[in-house]
């Protein structure tokens, strides 16, 4: 993908250009706001990274500028604010999601690759012999119908519409259960071990993979 | 207390301000009463001149002339030393008997005259007749007893109006010395906090309502401030001693490694560890500064309506196989339905906290308890997470709610120590309290939100 980064902290930006780079990325980086506007109006970036607090323009305007210009690509916010209010504003100017700094690079890989997927909801989601129709609400693997929980679910749509993309315990957490806060305990292990309980046990191929400390990804079988 | 400052403070300047008013007013009212005196005086004088003239003219004034001489003479032979003065003359101005010169007045109504000792003080007042057998007769009196009354009524005002002023000031000294000592208490007590002892506290004697007001309402002011200094002096201390122990232990642990590491794969794992520590510690500081920010909120602003039961039940939900898989049990009795005005994230976090604490500080299989219910008292909701665990003594349950306190003086047991002290500041934030009880045995945690309204 061809991201844009404005950020104004030189070391941060560096950083968050290493991983994206290192992910197969072309990044371009724009230190204050407006610099960051013009680039957007010049080229053409499938996805936009921009911190919260910048000198010039801030992040959330820059955001509410580009949306007013019909520019409708993916923002990824950072911010230093872990305020509540801080991730609600961010999302309401435009932005797709929200990640507080400092933040390890997997997590910023992670978030990217699922904000550059294709947005059209499709009704069947497939990995291997596993089957989710989304309209009749069954999840089939083989010939064996699967039975899950409201939570198991959610859990197992989020897995699959990111097939092939690592999805972090952080991203699980924000979006399956709204916790924006690291819990102490193993709640994503735990459910994760559930659901797998249900799809895996009992088949030949494990479908969802643990990513070691970071999280876990569903892949179709080689 | 220097005496210069005592006259020039603002009480004391404006009781010389209202003395000042005072004076003048009493001043203008003694001249409106001199004047309001002087005539009445005057008047009554002159009706009694005129009626005498008239006994003495016998009405008519159709006596015949030389009983009236002789009645006006008989009049000067008694009355000569009372200042009394008569005056009889023709009609061409010939004196035909009285104590007086003649003169060319009209001998009509009543007037001035000029006294015959010729003494500017005093003036006579006089009233005259023309009488139909063609002569005058005017009746004089000395008017020095309306100067008299006048001058009494000068003296007898100055002295009052004196009086009053002088105890005016007396009372503005008084009353400006007695509001000095206080705010010089006051002052004093500022100053010495000032200067570092936060423990000063503004004395209160039970007398004076408005100050002892001030001084409680500062008191408590100060009171608040020290807690919340004690409380960055804590958290000071803390980062101190608390970070410093986990950076200390990487910091040997990278030493140790980087020296006794020999392959790739030693050395990657050994980072790996590392970054797993620098995660813990910036999770801390994260923890830290929430509650930071939390505290920081103004109490209840920003809150919506809020569906608690449905929290409850989905932190239940996700809590229970949490629960299960380290050997302990999660049940939860919830009331539906029930709401409050909140903040969902961290509301969230608050019971998170709370269900983790019991989980994590048990290491014997427990059961946790997530009770909602709505109390009949008229109160908001009650939440209560309970173990059947190890608990926590009495004597404690202050301390568990200070940052980075940690039952177990070794450490051992994972956590930083910041749990509850967030809880305590989430339910602070939503205006609940939050309060511990022994659940004999374990521990029991009790949230009462505020009713309605």
């Amino acid at each position: 993908m061809n991201i844009l980064v404005i950020e104004d902290n030189d070391e941060t930006a560096a950083y968050i250009a290493s991983g994206l780079q290192q992910a197969g990325h072309a990044v371009a980086i724009a230190v204050d706001g407006p610099q960051g506007l013009l680039t957007l109006r010049r080229g053409h970036f499938d996805l936009l990274i921009v911190d919260r607090l910048l000198p010039g323009l801030d992040g959330l305007t820059v955001v509410q500028l580009i949306r007013d210009e019909g520019m409708n690509l993916p923002v990824l916010f950072l911010s230093a604010l872990d305020g509540v209010d801080d991730r609600v504003k961010g999302l309401n100017a435009g932005g797709d999601d929200y990640l507080v700094k400092p933040f390890a690079l997997r997590e910023l890989q992670a978030r990217v690759a699922a904000l550059g997927r294709r947005k059209t909801k499709e009704i069947l989601l497939r990995a291997g012999d596993l089957e989710m129709n989304l309209v009749t609400r069954r999840v089939c693997r083989g010939e064996t119908e699967i039975e899950l929980l409201p939570r198991e679910w959610e859990l197992l749509e989020y897995l699959l519409s990111n097939k092939g993309r690592l999805v972090t315990k952080k991203m699980l957490l924000e979006k399956i259960w709204g916790f924006h806060f690291d819990p102490r305990t193993n709640v994503v292990e735990t459910h994760v071990s559930r659901l797998r309980q249900k799809i895996d046990k009992g088949f030949a191929v494990e479908l969802i993979v643990t990513v070691r400390g970071s999280g876990y990804q569903i892949n179709d079988p080689a | 207390m220097t005496q210069p400052k005592l006259f020039s403070t603002p009480t004391f300047r404006l009781i010389l301000l209202s003395s000042a008013i005072f004076g003048f007013s009493a001043f203008a009212m003694y001249g409106v009463m001199d004047i309001a005196i002087n005539r009445s005086m005057t008047r009554q004088m002159d009706a009694e001149l005129q009626n005498d003239i008239l006994t003495l003219s016998d009405n008519d004034g159709r006596m015949d002339r030389d009983r009236l001489v002789a009645r006006v003479q008989g009049r000067i032979a008694r009355h000569s030393r009372t200042g009394t003065f008569y005056l009889l003359q023709d009609e061409d101005g010939a004196l035909l008997a009285g104590n007086l010169p003649p003169m060319k007045v009209p001998f009509n109504g009543t007037y001035d005259l000029p006294s015959p000792t010729s003494d500017p003080e005093h003036v006579l007042r006089a009233a005259g007749i023309s009488l139909p057998n063609g002569l005058n007769l005017l009746i004089a009196r000395d008017a020095y007893v309306l100067d008299e009354v006048a001058d009494l009524m000068e003296r007898t005002f100055g002295v009052g109006v004196l009086l009053t002023l002088v105890a005016a000031l007396c009372s503005g000294v008084l009353i400006s010395r007695r509001l000095q000592q206080r705010l010089e208490t006051i002052n004093r007590t500022s100053r010495e906090i000032m200067s570092g002892d936060l423990g000063r506290r503004i004395p209160v004697n039970g007398n004076d309502h408005d100050f002892d007001e001030l001084a409680t309402n500062l008191n408590n002011m100060l009171a608040r401030i020290e807690e919340l200094m004690d409380g960055v002096r804590q958290v000071s201390d803390n980062i101190a001693h608390d970070m410093r122990t986990p950076l200390t232990r990487l910091r040997h642990y990278l030493e140790r490694v980087r020296l006794s590491g020999v392959t790739v794969e030693e050395f990657r794992s050994a980072i790996d560890i590392a970054l797993l520590s620098t995660d813990d510690l910036l999770e801390m500081f994260g923890a830290l500064l929430r509650i930071a920010q939390i505290e920081a909120r103004t109490p209840c602003a920003d809150l919506q309506p809020l569906d608690l039961s449905a929290l409850c039940e989905m932190v239940a939900e996700t809590y229970g196989p949490v629960a299960e898989s380290e050997g302990h049990r999660l049940a939860s009795a919830i009331v539906p339905g029930l709401s409050i005005a909140g903040d969902k994230q961290l509301l969230t976090q608050m019971l998170v906290n709370l269900v983790e604490n019991a989980l994590q500080h048990n290491k014997t299989p427990i059961e946790v308890r997530i009770l909602l219910h709505l109390p009949g008292n008229g109160g908001g909701p009650e939440l209560t997470v309970t173990d059947n665990g190890v608990g926590i003594a009495q004597e404690e349950y202050a301390n568990v709610l200070r940052r980075f306190y940690r039952v177990d003086a070794s450490r051992s047991t994972q956590g930083s120590g910041l749990g509850l002290s967030m809880a305590e500041a989430i339910a602070r934030y939503h205006g609940a309290s939050l309060t511990l009880e022994d659940n004999g045995p374990g521990l029991r945690v009790l949230l009462r939100f505020p009713g309605k309204g």
